[in-house]
């Protein structure tokens, strides 16, 4: 008889969820016909219904690293970039992110066979991908970001930026800092990943910057800082950033993914100071914003903006190279944010006298190394 | 099908003679059947994109087969037998698709947007809208648009050639491509699995193996092909082979737990293979990649792009033809297993368990190396910062859906490639995450794994008067 | 008392093995049936057909004289049997209460409801495959749909034919109700209110929450079961004076609880026939008892049982009725007044049984194996010999007895190689085979039949076949270059398993699944299959059952016949009373005596193997010291 007692239930409660149901049914019944009579027109029409609604509109792919697209960093700079030309200028943006190095062909050719207008490649990890795909369909345009082709290809522009130009400034500010906070042993420090050369640059022009400091100011702001080797170990980043405190370094500039991100951590956890990498990382790093006096910024959202403007105005610099510096807004120093009123006015006007004293061309921020 | 129908008895009275000529048979069917293989692979290609077709061109031959062979009894215990151990898999790819759906559905902002401006139907329109585009696409980029295939098919013979053939079969192709290394890798979990190994470092050989061959690929020149491929393959899979000797040797000798081992060793992979990779074996500074290998030492491709179907899938096919052969055909196999499944028995029967262990972690490495040789030689043609894809964790899960027997670890391979290679296309069409695909694959796992939950929510009948097979996974973390 | 079982001419075939030939037997309510057998049988598949765990190939059963049909065990419990395996189906994690209950949820609906539920899913299914793909207008996915519902049809009725779908339960009611209402909402919002081409889709979302719906569903229906679950089981632990705490956790309690809880959870489900299969296999003495107790009471409210065991005390306790069975037939039917002990051996054997071995004077031979001074440690580094002699002639067998743990284990381990000696030596045949790998000594023509016959001496997952080459495989005839012969095998295999006697349906089934005397006589086969010149068998027949323990004995005293030397190492003083020849005591690592075996008693042995000197030391002295000096030297 327990039996029927379950059936009863089920039955019941069935027919209690079907009630219920039509009970919810008039309700929205009246609403799209009372409230939304404009969303009508715009509703799927189809399942396909999220392919482009207007023929015509450029389509751009986007095809990530190995990071993703949330990585806070490269892919998710570019995809902003994106995001901006979709809203502004009405193109129809769509990324994949690859998994590993086998998939970057793979993933290109995706776009590719789907008759995209431009395919954006995030990371030199992608250069020779790019290349080797951008003949086989030359009706589409690729732009390749920290990439470079020799020999150029004609349907392909490389986007490369100075970071060295907003790194060197920053070195400055990083050694004005330290000698303000601590006048007995300034030291200033960076938590690096790979030793690679896009890294290096970063590096090289904030040493620069350093000395450049220490040359105006005859202070002798020391620099100390490791490259870890990796780009995604924060917890070695943390350790490492902890010894080069201990060893008296007062801002630690973190450059390289989690890596670098560790670096600032550490520094965070001593209540001392950070300088961020690649984008404003003020928003991507909610718990150490507030120690973060800037960020070196590859303006990534810029550039691939710029490149998808020129391509929708007709002036798409195919076979050449877009490259960001602190003129066109392709890298650039980060707002202060919570230290816009500590960091003494004087030092301001210095830092954005080398920034006017570089695109001027005035100032060497010592990259390439001789 | 008539024909296949005979095959089982072909097959054992070809199994029957001795080693030499089955082997001067096998070459001899690869030269006779080479020439005809760009034709062979497209069929292939075809026969997957246009499976409902070919699933009724099965039914309907066996039918026929059936009218001689006793009729539908006959057919029908074809069928279970065939079947049956399908119908668990099956249901357990179909639900986890299923709740798939549910994530896609029901993780996008907007569709929590409109329900919130639109009401709840709203919301749920364009849930299902999202997921029906998602679906839509993982299936085309991996299955292919069977009404496309169709209409390429009427234009074969028109002004562009196979072009538009090609076209439509892309997505069987990248199935079959992404396969390849997880079949390589899954058969050497699985080979260490039956030896009561757990080799956790495939991923650190499949390093190896790829590094190896492709630097055999690059840095010989003027070889012919016959010569340079062979020897890069080669090459590759002994590295592989031996950097997991290393594990299994000190099993043997000191008894250092071989999980240890070779997570350990795969750290050492890793950051070898970058310090390589951006240091001496660097193209240029800064690129982070060694060059490409020399055109003798490409693992050919069967058509032309974006069809980029390679040997070696082919070859994927072979070892696991051998590594069945090697496991349950030959003395070293029976050794091999018998250490696995218990290693004091091993040791009564005279076997040497020491040697067996070493003797299993290396093949084990060849086969894992062989999935980074594939990767190197046919797709990547170098070898550059970031390769590791994780086919060699993949690979674990594969050798327990395949039972860690070649034809499972085969057909679950089939599986994760045609995931895989759906997965990209999912993305930039609909925009759902490629790791929606990793939560289907888990779910599969998970319900092979335990296939008690998929018989309850089917209520499917428990398998009963069956032999219990009894599948030799690894003896545990404390073996 | 009435009839409330009767079986008529069961029989089951496995491939190669007849296990119950034309069985019958009738059960009487309220009396306790007891069927008697060698591991073997037949006693458990017959119990496993009642069950419903196997269909019989021939023969029917009537329950209160209606012919029924089971077809597994919702069958059965349907029809009032329930059965208590020898290996409890509890759950340790959970609670008595949730034991017994797990498993009785209402599942069965009628077959058209099934395949109602079935197509209409998988038409939505298709449809929205369709929908998918190409179909542009309303008409063309009408087309579909019925394409859809016709192929679904099709595959269905093709997986319930061929056997894949339950008889019994598919799909739930709920489901399909929900479903149905879903789809029904959906579709009276799209077509009727707002003809939108998302049909399909909406359709299968309808499933999907269908399915989502249907755990939680089945989570409020076992805590309802549960309530009503717990205040039954406890009227029923007093009716029928089962004392269990329905909230005990299964982990924590006693192997004799677990029984109990088995056995209500039979009652649970309305059992009148209980099935114990070899219940007291895993019970103390006292806890046997106990189930005697319980078994007499619920026989005397009504309840039938039937008691399978090999112990023929027992039998004669409890039984009303007794059946044995050998071989799958019936070969006796009695009653404890009846009957003797020794008259059901013989019923179970098939012939009379004698524990006393049947064997002629030994004519011993050259010596084959001879052990001087050896030393060796146990596992944990231990000296576990310390420093033993003993020679074994060809044609004689030597029985080494002792108390377990005085050395014996690792004196098999380090003659067979598997274990190093740290000191002494040992020659087999004249060779020096101290410290010698395993296969050298098996090569010499040694035979080892391991004391943990599971541990060491099979591979308990690998078939019958490959388990008789374990110790040859690599040699012709097995092999053949580097591959095995697995016709050859297969050949050799079914030989020597019908010479043997090794009862297995198939030589391809794993070994597991065979008794424990057929596992031994897998490893008897194997071992005896080879030219062998010594033979070191270590507990030989631990743990089997009569019949089993005779074959073995018998041989072993063949193989000594045969001329071959023969070590039994054995803790059962009968056993080594029974082959021996002479018999070497073995005491904390060392011989402490070697005497005949027709000039000793079972008291003057037992006092050696506890160590103690007797009386005639210097006499046994004398004799060992005399035997010794017999050995030719070289």
């Amino acid at each position: 008889m327990k039996k029927w007692i379950f059936v009863t239930l089920v039955v019941l409660l069935a027919a209690s969820m079907v009630l219920a149901g039509c009970g919810a049914t008039p309700e929205p019944e009246v609403e799209p016909t009372a409230t939304q009579p404009a969303a009508q027109p715009t509703e799927p029409t189809a399942p396909e219904a999220t392919e482009p609604p207007a023929a015509g509109a450029l389509k751009v792919g986007m095809v990530s690293d190995v990071g993703g697209i949330d990585d806070a960093s490269f892919n998710q700079n570019t995809w902003e970039g994106l995001q901006r030309a979709q809203e502004e200028l009405g193109i129809q943006a769509q990324f994949i992110e690859s998994q590993a190095q086998a998939d970057y062909e793979k993933n290109i050719t995706e776009f590719a066979e789907q008759d995209y207008d431009l395919v954006f490649t995030v990371g030199f990890l992608l250069n020779d991908a790019t290349a080797k795909m951008a003949p086989e369909y030359p009706d589409v345009y690729f732009a390749g970001i920290d990439q470079w082709y020799d020999p150029a290809i004609p349907n392909a522009v490389a986007i490369t930026f100075n970071v060295d130009e907003a790194a060197f400034p920053i070195g400055y500010l990083a050694a004005g800092w330290a000698v303000l906070q601590d006048p007995d042993d300034p030291q200033i420090g960076y938590v690096a990943g790979m030793q690679i050369p896009p890294v290096e640059q970063f590096i090289v022009a904030y040493e620069a910057g350093a000395a450049y400091y220490n040359e105006q100011k005859g202070t002798d702001v020391q620099v100390k800082g490791v490259y870890v080797g990796d780009f995604e170990a924060p917890d070695q980043g943390k350790i490492q950033g902890q010894s080069l405190i201990d060893e008296g370094v007062d801002i630690i500039f973190g450059v390289g993914g989690k890596t670098g991100n560790g670096g600032i951590a550490a520094a965070k956890e001593n209540g001392l100071w950070g300088i961020g990498v690649d984008v404003d990382q003020y928003f991507t790093l909610p718990n150490e914003k507030d120690i973060l006096i800037t960020s070196c910024m590859k303006r990534l959202d810029n550039a691939v903006f710029g490149v998808t403007e020129a391509l929708v105005n007709g002036e798409f610099p195919a076979g050449g190279i877009y490259v960001g510096t602190l003129e066109n807004g392709g890298v650039g120093l980060a707002p202060y944010h919570d230290f816009e009123g500590e960091i003494p006015a004087e030092l301001d006007a210095e830092v954005q006298a080398i920034v006017q004293g570089i695109i001027a061309g005035e100032i060497g921020t010592g990259w390439p190394v001789q | 099908m008539a024909e296949q129908e005979k095959r089982p008895g072909l097959i054992r009275r070809i199994g029957a003679q001795p080693l030499w000529v089955r082997m001067l048979l096998f070459v001899a069917l690869i030269v006779i059947v080479a020439p005809f293989s760009k034709w062979l692979i497209l069929l292939l290609l075809l026969a997957i994109g246009l499976w409902p077709v070919t699933l009724l061109l099965g039914l309907a031959g066996l039918a026929v087969a059936s009218i001689w062979r006793g009729g539908w009894p006959w057919m029908k215990d074809w069928l279970r037998r065939r079947l049956r151990g399908l119908v668990v898999p099956a249901l357990s790819v179909v639900t986890a698709l299923i709740i798939g759906g549910l994530v896609i559905m029901f993780t996008d902002q907007a569709v929590f947007q409109a329900m919130q401006e639109g009401g709840i139907l709203e919301g749920i329109r364009l849930a299902f809208a999202n997921l029906a585009t998602a679906y839509k696409a993982l299936y085309e980029g991996s299955l292919g648009n069977p009404r496309a295939i169709v209409e390429a098919l009427g234009q074969v013979g028109g002004e562009e050639g196979l072009g538009p053939l090609l076209r439509v079969v892309r997505g069987p192709s990248d199935s079959l491509v992404q396969s390849v290394p997880y079949i390589f890798a899954g058969l050497a979990v699985a080979l260490g699995f039956r030896a009561g190994l757990f080799n956790i470092g495939a991923e650190g050989q499949i390093g190896i193996g790829w590094l190896v061959a492709v630097v055999v690929g690059y840095s010989l020149t003027g070889l012919p092909a016959v010569v340079h491929l062979p020897l890069a393959i080669l090459a590759g899979a002994v590295a592989g082979g031996l950097w997991a000797a290393i594990a299994g040797f000190l099993k043997a000798r000191t008894g250092a737990h071989e999980v240890i081992t070779t997570i350990m060793l795969n750290y050492v992979t890793f950051r070898l293979s970058a310090w390589l990779l951006c240091g001496p074996l660097e193209l240029t500074q800064g690129t982070c990649r060694t060059q490409e290998i020399a055109e003798s030492a490409y693992l050919p491709w069967f058509l032309e792009r974006p069809v980029t179907i390679h040997w070696g899938f082919v070859l994927a096919l072979i070892a696991a033809v051998l590594t069945g052969w090697f496991l349950f055909r030959t003395t070293w196999g029976f050794e091999l297993r018998t250490v696995g499944a218990n290693p004091s028995a091993a040791r009564y029967g005279g076997m040497r368990v020491g040697k067996t262990f070493v003797l299993a972690m290396f093949l084990s490495g060849c086969l894992a190396g062989l999935a980074g040789v594939s990767q190197g030689l046919g797709i990547t043609r170098n070898i550059a910062l970031g390769f590791q894809a994780g086919y060699g964790f993949d690979s674990i899960a594969l050798a327990l859906l395949g039972k860690s027997h070649p034809v499972g670890v085969v057909g679950a391979s089939l599986l994760f490639g045609v995931l895989r290679a759906g997965a990209g296309r999912m993305q930039s069409v609909a925009g759902v995450p490629t790791e929606i695909v990793q939560i289907v694959q888990s779910l599969v796992i998970i319900f092979i794994a335990a296939p008690a939950i998929i018989r309850a929510i089917y209520r499917l009948r428990k398998p009963r008067e069956e032999e219990l097979e009894v599948a030799v996974f690894s003896r545990g973390w404390g073996a | 008392m009435t009839r409330i079982l009767e079986a008529r001419n069961i029989t089951k075939r496995f491939p190669g093995v007849l296990a119950n030939d034309r069985v019958g037997f009738t059960l009487k309510e309220g009396e306790i049936l007891a069927f008697l057998g060698e591991n073997g049988a037949g006693k458990s598949t017959l119990m496993n057909i009642l069950y419903g765990l196997y269909t019989q190939d021939e023969g029917e059963i009537e329950i209160r004289g209606q012919p029924v049909e089971i077809q597994d065990p919702n069958d059965a419990i349907a029809l009032g049997i329930g059965m208590v395996h020898q290996h409890f189906q509890l759950v340790p994690v959970f609670t008595v209460a949730e034991n017994i209950v797990m498993g009785t949820e209402p599942t069965r609906f009628s077959f058209s409801w099934r395949l109602l539920g079935w197509l209409g899913g998988v038409a939505a299914l298709l449809f929205f495959l369709g929908g998918l793909f190409a179909f542009e207008n309303l008409s063309q996915w009408l087309l579909a749909a019925l394409a859809g519902g016709i192929a679904t049809a099709a595959l269905y009725g093709l997986l319930i034919l061929l056997g894949f779908l339950s008889r019994r339960l598919t799909f739930r009611l709920y489901f399909l109700l929900v479903a149905a209402a879903s789809v029904a909402l959906l579709l009276i919002r799209g077509f009727v209110l707002d003809p939108s081409p998302q049909i399909p889709l909406l359709v299968f979302g309808g499933l999907l929450f269908a399915a989502a719906s249907y755990p939680a569903m089945r989570v409020l229906a076992t805590a309802l079961d549960r309530y009503v679950a717990g205040r039954r089981i406890r009227t029923l632990s007093k009716q029928y004076g089962l004392a269990v705490d329905p909230d005990a956790l299964i982990a924590d309690l006693p192997v004799g609880v677990q029984q109990r809880v088995e056995i209500l959870k039979t009652l649970y489900r309305e059992a009148q026939i209980l099935i114990l299969d070899e219940p007291t296999a895993v019970l103390t003495p006292q806890e046997t008892d106990e189930l005697f107790e319980i078994m007499r009471g619920l026989v005397a409210q009504g309840k039938s049982i039937i008691f399978i065991t090999h112990k023929l005390k027992e039998v004669m306790t409890i039984a009303d009725r007794i059946i044995v069975l050998r071989d799958g037939r019936v070969t006796g039917e009695t009653s404890p007044e009846e009957t003797s002990e020794a008259e059901l051996a013989e019923m179970m054997v098939g012939r009379e049984v004698d524990l006393v071995v049947d064997k002629g004077k030994a004519s011993p031979g050259e010596v084959v194996l001879e052990v001087a001074n050896l030393t060796a440690e146990d596992q944990r580094h231990q000296p576990a010999l310390r420093g033993v002699d003993l020679f074994v002639r060809a044609g004689e067998v030597l029985g080494v007895a002792g108390v377990q743990g005085n050395g014996q284990t690792e004196l098999v381990e380090v003659l067979t190689g598997l274990q190093p000696a740290t000191g002494g030596t040992v020659r087999i045949l004249g060779h020096d085979v101290t410290n010698a790998s395993p296969r050298t000594v098996t090569e010499l023509g040694v035979a080892h039949i391991p004391e943990d016959r599971q541990e060491d001496g099979l591979v308990l997952s690998f078939p019958v076949a490959d388990n008789l080459m374990l110790c040859n495989y690599y040699e012709p005839p097995f092999a053949r270059g580097p591959e095995i012969r697995f016709d050859r095998l297969y050949e050799y295999a079914e030989r020597v398993v019908a010479e043997f006697d090794v009862r297995t349906p198939s030589i391809a089934i794993p070994t597991q699944n065979l008794s424990g005397g057929n596992q031994q006589k897998v490893i008897v086969a194997r071992e005896f299959s080879r030219p062998i010149k010594l033979l070191i068998a270590a507990q030989p027949t631990r743990g089997l059952d009569v019949g089993s323990i005779e074959y073995i004995h018998r041989r072993l005293i063949q193989k000594r016949d045969e001329g071959v030397a023969v070590l039994l190492v054995s803790v059962e003083l009968d056993e080594i009373m029974a082959l021996s020849d002479r018999i070497a005591v073995m005491y904390e690592g060392q011989i402490v005596g070697t005497v005949d075996a027709d000039k000793i008693t079972r008291e003057e042995l037992g006092l050696l193997m506890a160590g103690a000197r007797p009386k005639e030391e210097a006499s046994q002295e004398a004799d060992v010291q005399e035997t010794k000096g017999g050995i030719p030297v070289g």
